[in-house]
């Protein structure tokens, strides 16, 4: 029906690259904090909502794109930061399934809560003029503001990098994810460092619901795909592991991409067939730590 | 039916519905060369699939949608809706030059504030069908109410007449095709697009029962 050609062939290879470091964006925020602190965070779709969301009322309020993308994360970060202190941390030292139970409930009040605030009916937010464009690549056209996300999420996990490897409260963050108990002995509080974790990757998911804001439609029920999206992106590169997401994140965009081009009807399904394979090889996913789940 | 009309299908990519990511499908469409898209893309969908097809740059290339929505069209606003085509049951803009289309939509505004939109006309329509086979026969059994609506098929309660096919139970009604208006030309909050064309109700371009396999 298509032909296919090596110029539409390079134009879906290049598709998925993006589409991926996009699917990385997603799942940093989730990557993070079941990485460093063993919560399955289920609320995370709900703060990429919110994050959307805020995204929208700071866009009305202030009339300025880039002030909003910097002030809507960091108004998630702030709610991330009540969530941990106030609901998550009296449950630290529980079986795993209690955070997640506790998230995912919190993950419908917040959308209830939403539907209430802003209504029903969906809002858009719009990409600023500078970024509106789309580039003419030779083989193809592509958007601007999808390059800028890329750069973005580049930039996010740079900083991410840096921030844990070469600082002292990253080194804490580390090494209380290894023992916390030999991380409490020598007089740290980790109280302290595990709220600043859930934070940022609360943080995070809202720079993905904002930058996503000029992409997709901000509605109460966007993060509910969102979520599954970034599971499986963050199961694929392994529980934790920085490294994994961002070529797990690859892999599933190219394997979307692929299959859309050449079986459209496979494509959903294809992701989770990449998943349970990968999982009956590698069953901590590919990067990951084995044992963090027990 | 794309053949009858005269048109020509050079591609179709399905997708997952409930899916908010199309980039994937629009390299592919756009290495098909289409002189027009025609996007069956419900709800929150279509908004997604309409800001990443003109991200891509492909706003030369027209898009075709089965069906608008009037919620959908105000979430999606101007910009996104600029010149995309659509098909509709109702449209409050219609009031201008349908009487009982005024008075359905001028009664919908002082009761909401808004204006009607195009499944709630649906639901009005249909309550008032249900109250005429109600009134005519002075029951309330449905059968017997059923079958009275089939013995007078025809019907008008907000936009002109419309009938009632006996073999299947299909409403036969006057549709309409509009067009997204440029942005800074919108009609208040609401009008995002205009009527470009009426669809006279016409059996001849649905399927018949026995194509359906019902007669």
């Amino acid at each position: 029906m298509f032909d296919i050609s090596a110029s539409a062939l390079a134009a879906q290879v290049f598709t998925g690259l993006v589409l991926g470091g996009i699917f990385v964006l997603l799942a940093i925020g989730l990557s993070l904090i079941f990485g460093l602190m063993t919560v399955v965070n289920f609320a995370h779709g709900s703060l990429y909502m919110l994050g959307a969301y805020f995204g929208v009322f700071l866009l009305g309020l202030t009339k300025n794109f880039w002030v909003s993308l910097v002030a809507a994360p960091l108004m998630v970060f702030v709610l991330g930061l009540v969530i941990e202190r106030v609901l998550v941390r009296p449950l630290y030292g529980r079986s795993i399934d209690d955070p997640l139970l506790l998230t995912f409930g919190l993950s419908l009040v917040v959308v209830e809560a939403v539907r209430i605030v802003w209504g029903k009916i969906g809002l858009t937010i719009d990409p600023p003029r500078a970024l509106s464009g789309a580039l003419d690549l030779g083989f193809m056209t592509f958007p601007l503001y999808r390059f800028f996300v890329i750069a973005v999420t580049v930039l996010v996990l740079v900083g991410l990098w840096l921030f844990l490897e070469r600082t002292n409260v990253g080194l804490i963050i580390r090494a209380g994810s290894r023992d916390p108990l030999m991380v409490r002995a020598l007089g740290l509080d980790l109280g302290r460092v595990w709220l600043l974790v859930f934070g940022i990757g609360a943080g995070l998911a809202g720079l993905a619901g904002i930058l996503a804001g000029p992409m997709r439609p901000v509605y109460p029920e966007m993060g509910i795909t969102m979520v599954i999206e970034s599971f499986v992106v963050v199961v694929v590169g392994g529980m934790g592991s920085l490294l994994g997401a961002v070529v797990a994140g690859i892999i599933i965009g190219e394997v979307v991409s692929l299959t859309t081009f050449f079986a459209p009807k496979l494509s959903e399904i294809m992701v989770f067939v990449v998943m349970a394979l990968v999982l009956l090889v590698r069953p901590s996913g590919l990067f990951g730590e084995a044992g963090l789940l027990e | 039916m794309a053949q009858k009309h005269g048109a020509t299908i050079v591609g179709t990519t399905p997708y997952p519905l409930g899916n908010a990511e199309f980039s994937a499908h629009l390299p592919k469409i756009q290495a098909a060369k289409p002189e027009a898209i025609y996007s069956v893309t419900p709800g929150a969908d279509n908004i997604a699939f309409l800001k990443q097809y003109a991200s891509f740059g492909m706003k030369k290339t027209p898009v075709v949608q089965p069906l608008h929505w009037l919620p959908q069209l105000k979430e999606g606003g101007p910009d996104i809706y600029d010149g995309i085509y659509g098909g509709t049951n109702f449209y409050w803009e219609l009031a201008d030059t349908i009487p009982q289309a005024k008075r359905y939509n001028d009664a919908h505004q002082k009761r909401f504030g808004m204006p009607a939109g195009d499944y709630g006309a649906y639901a009005y329509s249909g309550v008032m069908e249900v109250a005429r086979g109600i009134e005519l026969t002075k029951s309330t059994e449905p059968k017997v109410v059923a079958d009275a609506l089939r013995a007078s098929r025809e019907y008008d309660h907000y936009k002109g007449k419309q009938w009632w096919r006996a073999c299947d139970g299909k409403s036969f009604q006057d549709m309409w095709i509009v067009k997204g208006r440029q942005p800074g030309k919108t009609r208040g909050d609401w009008g995002i697009v205009e009527v470009v064309a009426r669809i006279p109700a016409n059996e001849e371009l649905d399927r018949t029962c026995a194509e359906k396999g019902l007669a």
